[in-house]
């Protein structure tokens, strides 16, 4: 039993890559997000463009950091942060824990 | 007291990489805005999804409070997976087959560390402070924000695992199914929060067909992109402290390596 199910969970793996494979290859040349331009943002596009369907769109944000320099700082500030947290956070418990 | 220089260096090369590595992701870019924006949403929608998310935090909340009440030491596993959730779910990936981007969501990876629900609440911190400071999703679609990327995202992933461990997966190929599905997951449900919201007097489930379809060649291979990350973290940790999986991997059979308090419940 152990042995049919680890063939049933890698074949559904398999299917799964094989599905985003052909998938990607196949659905490539007929991608309306690209059209936007190189490397537009898929939920941006999308989004925007259902939504310009029923006159809708998307506005500024509450605290609007696009403005200069602020959404460079923001961003800045938020990559010491995050990477501090993980790295502190990585070393206590597969540093010092494992140490113990 | 070289090998404790040699301990002292290599512990803050780590600390130091990270923190470049943080730095280099969030390189400024031009504002896209990942996940639904502010405004895209019409107001009983958006309040529609707040209610829907609203419960699934609240009980994320409840668990974090039991379980750091157990044991202070899930803390740091809680920071680790908050942190990457956020940093993951705000990074922009080229993908070079359709020539365009998207993020992945990171949750799929935080659900199997802490838990659905936690990560839910983690997923919801990361989206406030995106929509608050960089421009990413807003605080109207907040609610729909979290119910695609932080439920969906992480209910898929951390169920793919389990059924998949269930079945005796190698923990790679649960963790790489785990990370694709997850990712999967969540633009199937913002394209449905989308068709909802914005179909007019068209089709629900055709729109949802057709958006979820236009998101396909962005997110098929980014997902493969997700659930190799996925499986590459999970698989790190499994061989570093097998107990913090103990929750969705027994123990069984498997060397403990640590039953200090950082141990997971």
């Amino acid at each position: 039993m152990n042995h049919a199910g680890k063939v049933i969970a890698i074949g559904i793996a398999v299917l799964i890559l094989v599905i985003a494979v052909v998938g990607s290859v196949a659905l490539s040349t007929n991608n309306t997000v690209r059209e936007e331009g190189l490397w537009s943002d898929a939920t941006d596009v999308l989004s925007g463009q259902a939504a310009e369907q029923v006159g809708r769109e998307a506005r500024d944000p509450f605290i609007n950091t696009e403005q200069g320099n602020m959404l460079v700082f923001f961003f800045c500030l938020g990559g010491v942060a995050a990477g501090s947290i993980i790295g502190y956070n990585w070393r206590r418990l597969f540093t010092e824990e494992h140490r113990r | 007291m070289l090998y404790k220089s040699a301990c002292w260096l290599r512990n803050h090369i780590i600390l130091v990489l990270s923190v470049a590595l943080g730095l280099i992701l969030f390189y400024p870019t031009p504002a896209y805005a990942m996940h639904i924006a502010e405004g895209i949403l019409p107001w009983h929608w958006a309040a529609i999804w707040y209610a829907a998310a609203a419960v699934f935090v609240t009980i994320g909340v409840i668990v974090i409070r039991r379980r750091t009440g157990e044991n202070k030491g899930l803390l740091p596993l809680f920071g680790l997976a908050g942190a990457a959730v956020f940093l993951i779910s705000v990074f922009p990936v080229p993908v070079p087959i359709s020539g365009t981007s998207s993020h992945p969501c990171g949750t799929p990876l935080a659900a199997i560390l802490v838990g659905p629900f936690i990560s839910t609440v983690l997923g919801a911190i990361a989206l406030l402070i995106q929509a608050l400071f960089l421009a990413h999703g807003g605080l109207t679609t907040w609610g729909a924000n979290i119910l695609s990327m932080a439920v969906a995202g992480s209910f898929v992933g951390f169920g793919a695992f389990l059924v998949l461990r269930r079945l005796n997966a190698p923990i790679f190929v649960a963790g790489f199914t785990a990370g694709v599905l997850g990712d999967w997951a969540t633009y199937a449900v913002t394209s449905f929060e989308l068709a909802a919201a914005l179909r007019g007097a068209g089709s629900l489930w055709s729109m949802w067909g057709t958006l979820a379809l236009a998101f396909a060649p962005t997110q098929l291979p980014l997902g493969i992109l997700e659930g190799i990350f996925t499986a590459a973290v999970v698989a790190l940790v499994y061989q570093r402290r097998p107990e913090l999986l103990k929750h969705v991997i027994p123990l069984t059979g498997r060397p403990v390596v640590s039953t200090a308090k950082g141990g997971n419940q």
